[in-house]
C-alpha cells in the first residue's frame, strides 16, 4: 500500500472531487493488508460541517435486468456510509483515511471491473429515479429507505 | 461542479464525465464485506455440547462432576432419578404434538395466526437448534384461505442433524424440462439501439435541467432523430408488439422533447425531471432444461425426499391496508442454493444450508434460513412446530426453565460476563453436566437399543440427548444464576432473582421477541441520565413515514422481505445482506431532531434495555476474511460507552430484527416533514385506535 504524502485538508477535498467526477471506488484494507471492503462510489458526497466526517455512498451490485424491471438498485442496499476526516490525506489520484479500527480506507479511480457497475448506477439515477429521490440521495442524510425505491 | 455553497455542511454532486451509453453488462464488482458477522446474541444453549463419542470421557466427566465441589454440589444420580420409559424399544417415532406437554410453554403456540398480520406471531422454541430459539408464525392471506408458514434460522451447529433427515442424491442428476417466464427486448429495438439512444438523450437532458443550463444542440438532434426513426418504424412494422414498442418509446421522446424546450420551467424535483426511461420488454413462456437430483424412489426409508434448487424467498404482497398475502407459490430469486423438502400431508420445508452457500457469494442472512409451509387454510400453528421434528429439530415450545437459561445467556453476552472467572467456570460446569446426565440415562436405557436399526439408533441417541438437556436444565440455571449474581455484585442467585430489573420473560416487539438486560432494567434512570439529554435517532428517507407507521415497525431488510414491504428487490447483493447486517436496523446517538421525517427516542433506555443491541462509535467496514479478527473491532455493548458517542456523528447502534414503533418501544418524537404529513400520521394512528405513544398523547409525540 502506498503511503501518500500528507497535504492540507482543502487539497484532499479537491482530489476527491476530481476522483468522483471521473469515477471512484472505495477500498478498505485491514492492518495486515487484506481487503475488507470494496465498492464503486455514487457521484455525490458530503463533508459534514459539524463533525469530522465525510459521507459517501458505496454501491451494491445491480440486479440482473430480467429480475429488476428497470429498478436495478435498491437504495437500502446503497445506504450512506462515513469516513473520519481527522486523518485524511490526499495524493494525485488517491485520498486515504486512517480509521479508528486500524484499517485504512482509500478512494481512488474506479477499476475497470467496477466501472460497469458505476455506469449502471448513473443510468439508474439519471433515467429511472424520480427527481425528488435523486436529490434526497445527494443529501446523504438517510438511515433507511422506504417506499418503492427501497 | 455540483451544488455546494456555504452552509453548515457542503454537498457535492458531479455528473459523469464520460458520455457512454448504458452498459449491457451487469455489475461484476466485489461488493464489500461478506463475513462481517453480527456478534452472537441470544444463545440460549451455547453449552450444547457435541455428542460424546468416547464413553470413557463421559465416565470421566461423571467422576469429575462428582469430584467437583461447587458451592452447590450437583448429585447426578438424584438429578437423573427417573423411571425407565416403558413401551416398545425398537421404533422411536418422531415426536408429535402433545398439547399437555406444552402447558409449560413460555410462549404459547397459537392454533390460528391472525391472517395477513405482516409481522407474524413470534414464539420461542425449546433447545438450541434455532438461532435465538425463535420461530415466527405468519399467516398470509390468499386464495383458498390463509397460508401459514413457520420461519426461523437454524443454528449452524444443528445443520448436520437436519441434513441427516434428507435424502439427497448429489451424484445422480436428471434433466427436467421447466416452463419459465422470460422477458427481453424486441429485435427491432436492439437493432436500432432505440433504448440506448433514448437513455443517452435522457441523461443529457436531466443533467442540464438539474444544472439549469440549456440542453445542447447534439442532444436535441438525437431526440429528433429517434422521433423520426420511430415514426418510420410505426409505418413499417406489422406486428402489434412492435407497434406497442414504438408507442412506448414515443412517449419517452415526447417527454424529452418538451423538457429540451428552453421554455420548460417545471422544477426538477416536482416533475421537471424526465420520467423513467425503461426498455420495452416482452414476456413469454419458454421451456428450459434444469438438472435436478434423482427422483423420490431412491429415498431411503426414514428419510425425507428433497431436491436442490436455486435459493429463493417467499414473495408476499402488501395491501394498502397493511396486510400481507401470498398465493403459496410466488417467490423471488436469491443467490445461493436451497433444499425443497416434502414433509408429507401437504407440508413442505425450504432450507438454505450453511454448507452449500458460500458466504462469499451467497446472502449471509439467508444461510440457515428455514421455512415450513402448511397446506392452504388456517389452524396449523402447532402442527407447523411439530413438523420441525421431521427435520430432527427440537419441535416444542420453550419451557420456563429454558427461558430463564436463555435470559441468563443473553445477559452474559450483553454484559460481557464471560470475562468473569466465575461465569466462565459455571458455563464449563454446565457443559459437562449435560454430558454426565446423558451417560447416566444411557446406562439406564441401553437395553432398549438392542435390535434397533441404524435410523432407530440415531433417533434413540437424539432423544437421549434431548432428555439429558431437559433433565440437567434446572440445575444449569441455578449454577449460572449464582455465578452471574456474584459477577454483578449480588449476594447470590436468589438475591439476583428478586432484584429490580431481573425478568426472565421474553418481551414481544413487533413480530419478534426480545430479552431484557437486568443491568439496564434495574437502573433506567441512571442510564437516561448518563446520556445527558442525547437520545437515539433514525432518519426515514424515500417514502412517507405514514407507510412505515402503517406497518407498526421499523424492520430490518430481511424482516421487510418477509413482510412484503421490500418490493422487487430479491437479488440485490449488498454488503449488508452478505454480512448479516440485513437482520438489524440501526439508530444513531443524536439530539432532538429539527427536521423530518425522523424518529427519536429521548430516553435511550427504552431500547437499550433489550439484550440484542450492539454499537460502533464510527462506521464500520467489516472484513471479507472471517479469520482476520477485525470484523468486530470497535464493537461495544456498554451503555456508558454509547452515551459518550458524539451526537450527530457517524455512530451506529444496531437492533436485531427491528423496533416496534407503536408499543412499548415507541419513539418519544415523530418529526414530520410538514403539517400535512403530521395530519396524515395522526389520522393513521387514530384509525388504529392509538391515542398515545409511550404513555404520552399522540398529538404531543407527532410533531
Amino acid at each position: 500500500m502506498t503511503k501518500p504524502a500528507t497535504v492540507g485538508s482543502e487539497a484532499w477535498e479537491a482530489v476527491l472531487l476530481r476522483l468522483v467526477e471521473t469515477g471512484a471506488e472505495l477500498a478498505v484494507t485491514d492492518p495486515d493488508g487484506s481487503l475488507a471492503f470494496r465498492a464503486p462510489l455514487a457521484r455525490h458526497y458530503r463533508v459534514d460541517g459539524e463533525h469530522p466526517v465525510l459521507w459517501i455512498r458505496p454501491l451494491a451490485e445491480a440486479d440482473p435486468p430480467e429480475h429488476a424491471r428497470g429498478r436495478r438498485f435498491g437504495l437500502n442496499s446503497c445506504r450512506r456510509r462515513s469516513l473520519p476526516t481527522d486523518r485524511a490525506a490526499g495524493d494525485v489520484d488517491l485520498v486515504s483515511f486512517e480509521l479508528p479500527t486500524g484499517q485504512v480506507a482509500e478512494i481512488h479511480p474506479v477499476s475497470p471491473g467496477l466501472r460497469a457497475q458505476l455506469e449502471l448506477w448513473d443510468d439508474f439515477v439519471l433515467t429511472v429515479l424520480p427527481g425528488d429521490i435523486e436529490v434526497a440521495l445527494e443529501d446523504l442524510t438517510d438511515d433507511s429507505w422506504h417506499g418503492p425505491w427501497a | 461542479m455540483g451544488g455546494g455553497g456555504t452552509k453548515t455542511h457542503e454537498n457535492f454532486t458531479v455528473t459523469p464525465s464520460h458520455n457512454a451509453g448504458p452498459s449491457s453488462a451487469a455489475g461484476t464488482g466485489i461488493v464489500g464485506s461478506t463475513a462481517d458477522k453480527e456478534p452472537s446474541v441470544l444463545e440460549p444453549a451455547e453449552a450444547a455440547a457435541a455428542p460424546v463419542t468416547d464413553p470413557d470421557a463421559g465416565l470421566g466427566l461423571l467422576e469429575a462432576a462428582a469430584a467437583h465441589e461447587p458451592e452447590e454440589e450437583v448429585d447426578i444420580d438424584e438429578l437423573v432419578k427417573v423411571e425407565e420409559p416403558e413401551g416398545p424399544k425398537a421404533d422411536v417415532p418422531p415426536v408429535e404434538k402433545t398439547p399437555a406437554e406444552w402447558d409449560d410453554a413460555l410462549t404459547p403456540v397459537p392454533e390460528t395466526v391472525p391472517e395477513g398480520l405482516i409481522t407474524g406471531v413470534p414464539l420461542l422454541v425449546g433447545g438450541a437448534d434455532l438461532v435465538d430459539a425463535t420461530a415466527t408464525l405468519v399467516a398470509y392471506g390468499g386464495p383458498g384461505g390463509p397460508r401459514e408458514v413457520l420461519v426461523a434460522t437454524v443454528d449452524e451447529a444443528a445443520e448436520a442433524k437436519l441434513l441427516e433427515a434428507l435424502a439427497l442424491s448429489e451424484t445422480k442428476l436428471v434433466p427436467v424440462a421447466v416452463q419459465t417466464e422470460i422477458s427481453g427486448r424486441l429485435p427491432t429495438d436492439t437493432d436500432h439501439q432505440l433504448y440506448e439512444q433514448l437513455v443517452t438523450a435522457a441523461k443529457s437532458v436531466n443533467s442540464h435541467l438539474k444544472a439549469a443550463t440549456p440542453v445542447p444542440a447534439h442532444t436535441q438532434a438525437t431526440i429528433a432523430k429517434v422521433a423520426a426513426d420511430l415514426e418510420q418504424l410505426k409505418g413499417e412494422l406489422p406486428a402489434d408488439t412492435d407497434k406497442d414498442m414504438v408507442a412506448h418509446y414515443q412517449t419517452v421522446v415526447a417527454a424529452l422533447a418538451e423538457r429540451a424546450d428552453p421554455a420548460w420551467a417545471v422544477p426538477y424535483t416536482e416533475g421537471g425531471k424526465t420520467p423513467q426511461v425503461t426498455p420495452f420488454e416482452t414476456t413469454g413462456m419458454a421451456t428450459v432444461t434444469h438438472w435436478m437430483p434423482a427422483p423420490a424412489e431412491d429415498t431411503p426409508a426414514g428419510q425425507l425426499t428433497a431436491a436442490v434448487r436455486d435459493a429463493s424467498r417467499i414473495r408476499p404482497i402488501l395491501a394498502a391496508d397493511g396486510t400481507a398475502s401470498w398465493d403459496g407459490t410466488a417467490r423471488t430469486k436469491a443467490k445461493g442454493k436451497e433444499y425443497l423438502v416434502d414433509l408429507g400431508d401437504g407440508y413442505t420445508a425450504v432450507y438454505r444450508p450453511y454448507g452449500a452457500n458460500d458466504p462469499a457469494t451467497s446472502e449471509h442472512s439467508l444461510r440457515g434460513a428455514l421455512e415450513v409451509t402448511g397446506p392452504a387454510g388456517g389452524g396449523h400453528g402447532p402442527e407447523l412446530v411439530s413438523r420441525l421434528g421431521q427435520l430432527n429439530l427440537v419441535n416444542r415450545p420453550m419451557t420456563s426453565a429454558e427461558g430463564e437459561w436463555a435470559y441468563l445467556r443473553a445477559n452474559v453476552d450483553a454484559q460481557r460476563l464471560t470475562t468473569k472467572a466465575a461465569v466462565k467456570a459455571a458455563l464449563a460446569e454446565t457443559d459437562g453436566l449435560e454430558d454426565a446426565v446423558e451417560h447416566v440415562l444411557f446406562a439406564q436405557r441401553a437395553s432398549q437399543a438392542a435390535g434397533m436399526t441404524e435410523p432407530e439408533l440415531h433417533r434413540f441417541a437424539r432423544q437421549l440427548r434431548l432428555d439429558a438437556e431437559a433433565t440437567a436444565l434446572p440445575t444449569k440455571v441455578t449454577i449460572l444464576r449464582e455465578a452471574v449474581a456474584k459477577a454483578t455484585g449480588h449476594a447470590d442467585g436468589a438475591a439476583l432473582a428478586v432484584s429490580a430489573g431481573y425478568d426472565p420473560a421474553p418481551r414481544p416487539s413487533g413480530g419478534w421477541l426480545t430479552w431484557g438486560r437486568f443491568d439496564i432494567d434495574g437502573d433506567r434512570a441512571g442510564v437516561r441520565t448518563g446520556f445527558g439529554g442525547k437520545g437515539l435517532t433514525h432518519r426515514v428517507t424515500g417514502g412517507n413515514i405514514v407507510d412505515v407507521l402503517r406497518t407498526g415497525v421499523l424492520a430490518s431488510t430481511e424482516r421487510r422481505s418477509l413482510m412484503g414491504v421490500a418490493p422487487g428487490k430479491g437479488m440485490s447483493e449488498a454488503a449488508d445482506k452478505k454480512s448479516g447486517g440485513a437482520r438489524s436496523v440501526f439508530l444513531r446517538v443524536g439530539n432532538t431532531p429539527t427536521s423530518g421525517p425522523t424518529l427519536f427516542w429521548s430516553d435511550p433506555s427504552v431500547l437499550l434495555r433489550r439484550a440484542d443491541w450492539y454499537a460502533y462509535p464510527t462506521d464500520h467496514f467489516g472484513s471479507l476474511n472471517p479469520a482476520s479478527g477485525h470484523s468486530v473491532s470497535g464493537l461495544t455493548r456498554d451503555h456508558a460507552t454509547v452515551a459518550k458517542f458524539t451526537a450527530g456523528g457517524s455512530n451506529e447502534v444496531m437492533f436485531r430484527h427491528g423496533i416496534d414503533l407503536l408499543g412499548a418501544e415507541a419513539p418519544s418524537r415523530i418529526r414530520c416533514t410538514s403539517a400535512t404529513q403530521r395530519k396524515e400520521v395522526l389520522a393513521l394512528l387514530a384509525g388504529k385506535g392509538i391515542t398515545s405513544l409511550g404513555g404520552r398523547p399522540a398529538s404531543e409525540v407527532v410533531q
